[in-house]
């Protein structure tokens, strides 16, 4: 076994970390970094989308190190209609795997850059209201053979409308569209996304539709129906049970077995139990 | 060891294992199809005086209990449940209807009628199930198959032979309508020459009739001691059924004259199961003049082996007979006559005569029958019956075409007065090995003996000497010395698809010198399905595909893929080329529909025809990630190691952007011990109270196969303040892919291609410190 125990900087973890990095650049005004609500308004449980804005005023280039999912060194405070403050919690992941093209981004000079944040990941959005949400970007952004910018910090307000049956029906079926309409997989992956942060009755059906249209989105659908965990919900995890896709089968029983305990219905639950008891194998 | 940092940093360019090019398949997985109602009916049951039936029922699914609920029907098709009961795998139980009907029913007690038998199972052929019909005092018995109806069967007739031995001798001719819908017969009885008397008949829905053919006989003004039955419908034929038999009192004598069903559209190519082009009927175990000395009848004792040869139709048929014979020590061949049957007629063929002649052997015990035909099945059929003059001792064996790959057999059954023979030929062209199991204990234990059988060989069981003689099967266990009843099961190990073995089984009651025969199920097939469906293909290299089906008695699904061999085809071969055995190769990326032929024994009708069954299902020729190797190992901050890989599609270098409908992942588990609710709880100390990781844990994992690339680092949950304690955790890794046009969207292993990449986590002592090692390369710092 060889055992190192000097410690070496991977590409990812030097910049993370940032220990013993070049000396910081003072925040050059010309640079925008904003975030803002994609849509004007939103009603309560549709998904709230913020944009995380660059544009890049220096002449040379910049690197925006966002880590996994490139979302994975944002920071997020949340203050609540009712005065709560919510902090977004800092990732506890101990396998950390980014995707080449992603985890770092470079803007070039006079280029704009834009990240989509999908907050409900972060925080459910219970209530409707006014909320504050205080962002930041926590890993330095690296100018070109010039230094860095500190992370800052940006506190907008977003206004969540009284829930709109009609409207949420129509962002879901309009996501689940986009999903079975997706030229392929990789493009079915962040409308799923959405439909499954939908924590409402009404995108139980267009989970499901998700679900079995078979685009490799069910580790995305099936924590959506958990989340919303309803009747109708399990229902469509028990039917999924059956599916023979990809993991479907074993992602709904995973599913099932944590809700059990809170189906209040007792045949459902029933059911349920009778669903994940061991069967005979052929 | 590593090369020491450099920069803050190490990257070392590693080139590891390669991901094989195509890669590997998946066992198939298919649920058996679900337990659906199913029904066999017994064309007669009775309860008047004198007559005593019994149900044998066989379970002959493996690991499933079967219950089965039996419902008499009257004459008049009126219905009545009895008791439910409850079958374990390979038992067999009997019933007695007098002790089941009880005092519950009295309008079943002293009537006859027809027998449903209800269940529910993945398969029809789940039960065996056959009725014995006996006489108090006299040597009456004769069984009974169940049989399912045959719904689809429309136009076509039961075809029999009546003999009327004796003056004394009385029968009995059962009609039933197994069905809802009544029934226009037609009834016809044929003197030997073929002249025909017809009456017409009408069956109600679920109702028995019985006739007398000697009162029919002698209404028609026929003459003669034998000739032919023909009863038919236009159509909903495959809800008939009947049953003939004899007894005669003053003879001590009883019969069963088999029928056949005869369906006009039946093919040869789907009754030809030795693909021999010629319909070829079986009866496994004629009694010869000189009678094995195992039946004990009395010393002195000769039969009288006889055949009743008939065309059913309106046209000549030509026949030929074979026999092969067997003596105590010896066995041979021999070739019996070659007949031209007028229409309708029926002949005897006296096998005695042929002893007598020397065509065959004095000496000789037994013989199976072998009569060939040039014309379709059940134009001919057949009844061999081996009695003295006295009518006194006898047996029978039925004839049937039919050969198998399994047979599920009722109850044998060893005691004093009783004992079993059971037989296996191989009626095919080539050798075959054969397996005989005996089952017992309530199905529980059994005894295996396995045989290689050329054709026209046999390989004869008398249960009661293995039981005697203690001889030991092929596992040298031997059977218990109180053993008095069981089942069996016969198994071609050679041919699965089709089969060529034959059977027979004989049961000797020495209270009479009676006896009597028993026939076993022949299993089938449902629909026969690739085994991947739709079939992945890697675009430029190959995917294995299969057949495989349900087979319905035992209740589990068969790889059958050997019956679907030369005739695979793809519909583009553009797209995906297939060669013999159902290996397809990737030519260009899209879709193609995949196809083979094959004759599989398949159906749920009351024979096991071999019927030419066509799988297809589509074949996606898909661009999968390939080359997946490890690139980069670095040693980073915070004590953690650093991982890349890279891969490439299997459409070629720089083609990354054809992987869009493939994900790639990481699948980690961890262990169960700390694992509660889908999440494993980190052990604290020496980590900080509350941390938890999903257990499987895919990370920020799965993402875009399209990026052709991804950092893996490995990190830790932060340590708890002192004091600490040891810890030492293996996790363990897989990278996996998954395209939705490839093998149904499953993950499958990129790295390793079988087996884990462990992660080990330890925490140690003096001084404490953490070490992360995974793939031979480690990380390790001093705990703060």
């Amino acid at each position: 076994m060889r055992t190192i125990i000097a410690l070496g900087l991977s590409c990812l973890l030097a910049v993370v970390l940032g220990a013993g990095s070049s000396p910081t650049h003072p925040q050059d005004k010309s640079t925008d970094i904003q975030y803002r609500l994609k849509e004007g308004s939103v009603s309560l449980h549709e998904p709230v989308v913020v944009l995380f804005e660059v544009h890049n005023a220096f002449s040379q280039p910049l690197t925006l190190t966002l880590g996994a999912q490139n979302k994975q060194f944002f920071q997020f405070s949340l203050t609540t209609p009712d005065g709560q403050v919510l902090q977004s919690t800092p990732s506890s992941m101990v396998n950390v795997v980014v995707f080449d093209g992603f985890g770092k981004a470079v803007v070039a000079p006079g280029e704009d850059y834009q990240q989509p944040l999908l907050m409900n990941q972060w925080f459910p959005f219970r209530t409707a209201g006014t909320y504050f949400l205080t962002s930041r970007l926590t890993t330095e952004i690296e100018i070109s053979g010039d230094g860095n910018l500190p992370p800052k910090s940006q506190t907008i307000r977003l206004t969540v409308s009284a829930r709109d049956p009609e409207r949420l029906t129509k962002v879901c079926a309009d996501l689940a569209r986009q999903v079975e309409e997706a030229p392929n997989a990789e493009a079915a992956q962040e409308p799923a996304l959405k439909l499954s942060y939908v924590e409402d009755p009404i995108s139980v059906r267009y989970l499901a539709q998700v679900l079995f249209s078979h685009k490799l989105t069910d580790h995305i659908a099936i924590p959506g129906l958990e989340r919303i965990g309803n009747d109708d919900a399990i229902k469509a995890l028990l039917s999924a049970l059956d599916d023979k896709f990809g993991d479907t089968a074993d992602l709904a029983r995973q599913a099932l077995a944590r809700m059990e305990d809170r189906i209040s219905d007792p045949v459902l639950k029933e059911t349920v139990r009778r669903a994940l008891a061991p069967t005979p194998t052929d | 060891m590593l090369p020491p940092p450099r920069n803050g940093s190490v990257l070392i360019c590693l080139a590891l294992l390669l991901a094989p090019f195509a890669s590997s398949q998946q066992t198939p997985s298919r649920p058996l199809p679900a337990p659906t109602d199913q029904e066999q009916i017994v064309a007669y049951w009775t309860t008047e005086t004198g007559w005593k039936s019994e149900l044998q029922l066989r379970n002959n699914q493996i690991g499933r209990d079967l219950t089965v609920t039996p419902v008499l029907r009257t004459a008049y098709g009126a219905e009545t449940s009895l008791s439910s009961v409850t079958i374990k795998p390979q038992e067999v139980k009997a019933i007695d209807l007098d002790a089941a009907i009880g005092t519950t029913a009295p309008q079943l007690v002293g009537t006859y009628g027809s027998l449903v038998l209800r269940y529910r199972s993945p398969g029809s052929r789940s039960l065996y199930a056959s009725l014995m019909v006996r006489n108090i005092g006299h040597p009456f018995a004769f069984h009974i198959d169940a049989t399912g109806e045959t719904q689809d069967l429309q136009a076509g007739s039961r075809e029999g032979i009546w003999w009327l031995p004796k003056d004394t001798t009385s029968d009995y001719l059962i009609l039933t309508n197994q069905g809802k819908i009544t029934l226009p017969l037609d009834l016809s009885l044929y003197d030997a020459t073929g002249k025909e008397s017809k009456q017409r008949a009408l069956l109600g829905p679920h109702e028995t009739t019985r006739y007398s053919i000697r009162k029919l006989i002698l209404a028609a003004r026929l003459s003669g001691s034998y000739g032919g039955i023909k009863v038919s419908a236009a159509s909903h034929s495959g809800s008939l059924d009947t049953v003939h038999f004899l007894f005669d009192e003053a003879a001590a004598f009883s019969a069963i004259l088999k029928m056949f069903d005869h369906d006009p559209n039946s093919k040869l190519e789907e009754r030809d199961f030795a693909k021999t082009a010629v319909w070829t009927l079986r009866a496994p175990m004629l009694a010869l003049s000189n009678p094995d000395p195992a039946l004990a009848f009395p010393p002195g004792t000769s039969l009288r082996p006889q055949l009743f040869i008939r065309n059913t139709t309106g046209k000549p048929v030509d026949a030929a007979l074979r026999f092969n014979w067997r003596a105590d020590s010896s066995s041979g061949k021999a070739t019996g006559p070659a007949l031209r049957l007028n229409p309708n007629e029926t002949r005897r063929i006296d096998v005695a005569a042929l002893q007598n002649s020397g065509q065959l052997p004095k000496q000789a015990n037994w013989t199976s029958v072998t009569l060939t035909t040039n014309g379709l099945p059940d134009e001919v059929m057949a009844v061999a019956a081996s009695f003295d003059d006295t009518l006194r001792y006898g047996a029978q064996t039925p004839f049937s075409d039919q050969l198998s790959f399994q047979w599920e057999g009722g109850m044998w059954e060893y005691d004093a007065y009783h004992s079993s023979f059971i037989t296996a030929g191989n009626g095919g062209t080539k050798p075959t090995q054969a397996a005989f199991t005996l089952f017992y204990n309530q199905g529980a234990e059994k005894y295996e003996l396995e045989q290689t059988l050329q054709p026209d060989d046999q390989m004869w069981i008398d249960v009661g000497k293995l039981i005697r003689e203690h001889v030991p099967d092929k596992n040298g266990k031997a059977l218990p010395a109180d053993l008095s009843s069981g089942s069996f099961e016969i198994r071609d190990l050679t041919d699965i698809g089709i089969g060529s073995l034959f059977e027979g089984k004989l049961i000797y009651d020495k209270t009479y010198g009676h006896v009597t025969y028993g026939c076993s199920l022949c299993c089938t097939y449902g629909s026969p399905w690739l085994a991947y469906n739709p079939l992945g293909i890697p675009f430029t290299g190959d995917s294995q595909n299969g057949v495989w089906a349900y087979e319905n008695c035992s209740s589990h699904n068969l790889d059958v893929s050997s019956y679907f061999m030369n005739n695979w085809h793809t519909g583009s071969t553009a797209i995906a080329t297939v060669n013999y055995m159902g290996t397809h190769h990737g030519v260009g990326v899209g879709s193609t529909t995949s196809n083979t032929h094959g004759y599989l024994v398949y159906g749920y009708t009351r024979l096991c025809p071999a019927s030419l069954r066509s799988p297809s299902g589509s074949a996606n020729v898909a661009a999968i990630p390939v080359n997946f190797i490890q690139n980069v190992v670095s040693l980073g901050a915070g004590i953690s190691l650093y991982f890349h890989y890279v891969w490439e599609s299997s459409t070629g270098p720089g083609r990354l952007s054809d992987l869009s409908n493939c994900q790639v992942r990481e699948f980690v588990t961890l262990p169960p011990d700390r694992t509660h609710g889908g999440y494993y709880y980190w052990a604290s100390p020496p980590y900080a109270t509350g941390y938890t990781t999903s257990n499987p844990d895919t990370g920020a994992t799965p993402g875009p196969a399209t990026a052709g690339g991804l950092g893996d680092t490995l990190l830790h949950v932060p340590f708890s303040s002192r004091p600490y304690a040891t810890d030492d955790v293996t996790a363990n890794q897989v990278y996996q892919f998954s395209c939705t046009n490839y093998l149904s969207g499953q993950w499958i292993a990129l790295l390793p291609t079988s087996g884990t990449l462990p992660i080990r986590r330890v925490v140690s002592q003096n001084p404490w410190q953490y070490t992360i090692t995974k793939t031979g390369w480690s990380n390790s710092g001093t705990l703060p």
